[in-house]
């Protein structure tokens, strides 16, 4: 009950102020037109917009990067069922029949449905998150520093299920970020580390101008060496609006994947695009209807959809009451939490901050309805955004990604960090090492270190209080459920891989 | 960089050039693992100056010697996995580091260096125009006027909506910034 009367204090402080109310709608169709752009995902989106956020009121500054998250997802299915192209990998799975529903003329009807399918995922998985966030910090609240420091190493072990293709290359971007991390005062002695007598490091290494040099210079400089735009010109004719027969029988689907996407969500190190497929390859296995899948079966985009914008709701909940961002996204989110002072975690539900956090879950909740309004009335407007070319986007990024470091501190040290770290993740990402993980030891690190010299401070250095807590055993046992899945998974690929291989020289080559 | 991709020479067989299993060079994940080992190294060194833990807390230098001891197992790890993985001859990939690329790299880091000294306006009109240009724009005065614009815009959002203190040169003081 106390939830749902925060909840509403939420939507009263959200409805009582108009200006916030048009700063969430002009962030999810930010995040809608960003996600529209092919190549362009939802976490640069926000990366590109969290410095706006830090100008703003805290309330403003959070439901615009919760509008911009939720509508950058959103929008990824636009060029998938326009142009076969993913705007986001969240919408790998809608092309598969979203596409083929343009190709018979229905791309409105599929446009309507993926925003349907988005607006009830999203919701579905905010309600959840209502629900369920507050209880489960609750019982964090008893968490002290042995619980944490187990927490964090289980958040570093997410590095591998983000890693990618390679676990060694995932493994070396989260040491990477971990180096970065130590850099500065230590937090429990105060002793600076790897400055080398520079006064610019003595502060550490801010995170956002990483996210924003990582997520959004290595972006423009990829585009740049791209360098081609859409060139198809994609329409819409006939009808704009799903019709009721499709909405009916894909009921079933709606709420299935909407539950799927909010519990792959909620364990970190899944991320959207594995909660897509998983809702897609359920739907599948149901009896198919009048179009098999594959073939333009509106069931198949409304699979996706409602999973991929569900998992958004879900991955909130271990960023909010933990401290644990589950992928790059969150990582970017639990950043806009700290330049506003804000602590991820149990405390964050405690006290004068928790009338923010319902503010923000009724923005989240709010953006995901005007998701279904502005996205079935624009539909045909996307039609435009998908074509705008390289030429006009990589100025605009360059230009947000420079101004946006410099104004967090009005440090030219700070645009130096975004510019050196868009440099080495375009590196990266051309030689195939995965950025997330570079930021989750970023986030993760220091706090992996402060609770285990807290921990070893607290007990004069006896190291069984890690495993002897109840809190604690459940995380290890959640780290060796983790890392034996990935070994399975590492195991399957190496055997899988020969047999690729088999196949043709393009098997190994880059895509 | 380009050019030594799984090509060879009459006096280098194709076979012995190096370059990764997706026919990149491999440069990179080899500059990767000195970048690692230099990481471990400076760590080393940093830490002796570090002072002691007291009551049973390990100190300063107790996660830093652990992440250098990582970084240098991943270094030789990663040279490893790069030497096993040569690519056959003639499996070359394009550069990752083309001519646009570097320019734009070598743009980015001038306006770095020239924000303050000449100001918001002119650095980030020149660094729109010519990331317009790298990025393939075919008429340049579109390219310039659109940079003119976006920049004033932005100026303006930023400088007055925002109130942050853009370096500002003389033309930014008479734009209104």
């Amino acid at each position: 009950m106390e939830i749902f009367s925060s909840l509403l204090g939420g939507f009263g402080t959200l409805f009582s102020s108009p200006h916030l109310i048009a700063a969430l709608a002009g962030a999810v169709v930010a995040g809608m037109v960003v996600g529209a752009l092919p190549g362009l995902t939802a976490t640069m989106a926000m990366a590109l917009f969290l410095p706006f956020t830090f100008l703003m009121e805290p309330a403003t500054g959070l439901a615009v990067l919760m509008g911009v998250f939720a509508g950058g997802i959103a929008g990824g299915s636009i060029p998938a069922i326009l142009l076969n192209v993913p705007g986001t990998p969240a919408s790998a799975a809608t092309l598969l029949d979203g596409y083929p529903m343009t190709r018979k003329g229905r791309a409105g009807e599929a446009l309507s449905m993926a925003m349907f399918a988005s607006a009830v995922g999203g919701l579905v998985s905010a309600l959840l998150m209502s629900v369920l966030a507050p209880v489960i910090a609750r019982f964090a609240l008893n968490f002290q520093a042995p619980e944490f420091f187990v927490l964090a190493i289980y958040g570093l072990t997410i590095i591998a299920a983000v890693a990618g293709k390679s676990l060694l290359k995932g493994y070396i971007a989260g040491l990477i970020g971990l180096v970065v991390g130590m850099v500065g005062l230590d937090p429990i002695a105060g002793q600076l580390r790897l400055t080398f007598g520079s006064q610019a490091l003595y502060g550490g290494i801010s995170l956002i101008p990483v996210l924003i040099g990582v997520f959004g210079i290595t972006q423009a400089l990829v585009m740049v060496r791209e360098s081609s735009g859409v060139t198809e010109r994609p329409r819409i004719s006939g009808r704009t609006l799903v019709s009721a027969d499709d909405l009916r029988s894909s009921s079933g689907t709606l709420v299935r994947g909407s539950l799927i996407g909010s519990g792959i969500g909620a364990i970190p190190g899944t991320g959207t695009d594995i909660g897509a497929f998983l809702s897609y390859s359920e739907a599948r296995r149901r009896p198919k209807g009048r179009i098999p899948f594959g073939e333009g079966n509106p069931q198949g985009v409304a699979a996706s959809e409602s999973a991929n914008n569900a998992v958004v709701g879900g991955s909130m909940i271990p960023t909010f009451t933990l401290g644990i961002p589950g992928e790059a996204g969150t990582a970017v989110l639990l950043g806009g939490l700290l330049i506003h002072g804000l602590m991820p975690g149990p405390d964050l539900f405690t006290g004068s901050q928790s009338s923010l956090v319902y503010t923000i879950f009724a923005s989240f909740i709010v953006a995901n309805v005007m998701i279904l309004l502005l996205g079935t009335l624009a539909a045909r407007l996307f039609v435009h955004v998908v074509r705008v070319p390289n030429q006009v986007l990589v100025p605009v990024i360059l230009l947000f990604c420079m101004v946006g470091s410099y104004a967090i501190n009005n440090r030219i040290a700070d645009v130096s960090v975004t510019i050196v770290f868009g440099i080495l993740g375009y590196v990266m990402v051309t030689h195939e090492f995965p950025v997330s993980p570079l930021v989750l030891g970023l986030i993760l690190g220091p706090m992996a270190e402060t609770n285990f010299r807290r921990a070893m401070t607290i007990t004069h250095g006896d190291w069984t209080i890690f495993f002897t807590r109840p809190a604690s055993l459940v995380f290890w046992a959640l780290i060796v459920l983790s890392l034996v899945y990935v070994w399975r998974s590492a195991r399957r690929r190496r055997v899988q891989k020969p047999a690729e291989s088999e196949d043709g020289p393009q098997a190994v080559r880059p895509t | 960089m380009a050019g030594d991709i799984g090509r060879g020479t009459p006096e280098q067989p194709a076979a012995v050039v190096r370059a990764d299993a997706a026919g990149r060079p491999l440069t990179v994940p080899l500059g990767m693992a000195v970048l690692l080992l230099g990481a471990a190294v400076a760590i080393a060194v940093d830490v002796r100056g570090y002072r002691e833990g007291a009551g049973g807390e390990p100190g300063p230098a107790a996660i830093p010697i652990l992440v250098a001891l990582l970084c240098a197992a991943a270094a030789i790890a990663l040279v490893f996995q790069t030497l096993r993985s040569t690519a056959p001859p003639g499996e070359g990939a394009p550069s990752v580091f083309p001519v646009r690329v570097i320019a734009t790299v070598a743009t980015l880091t001038a306006a770095g260096l020239l924000l303050e000294q000449i100001g918001f306006f002119v650095t980030f009109t020149g660094l729109a125009f010519a990331g317009g240009l790298l990025a393939g724009a075919r008429r340049w005065w579109t390219s310039l006027g659109g940079a003119v614009v976006i920049t004033w815009v932005v100026m303006i959002f930023f400088g007055r909506l925002f109130a942050v203190p853009l370096p500002a040169g003389p033309i930014d003081v008479f734009l209104g910034g």
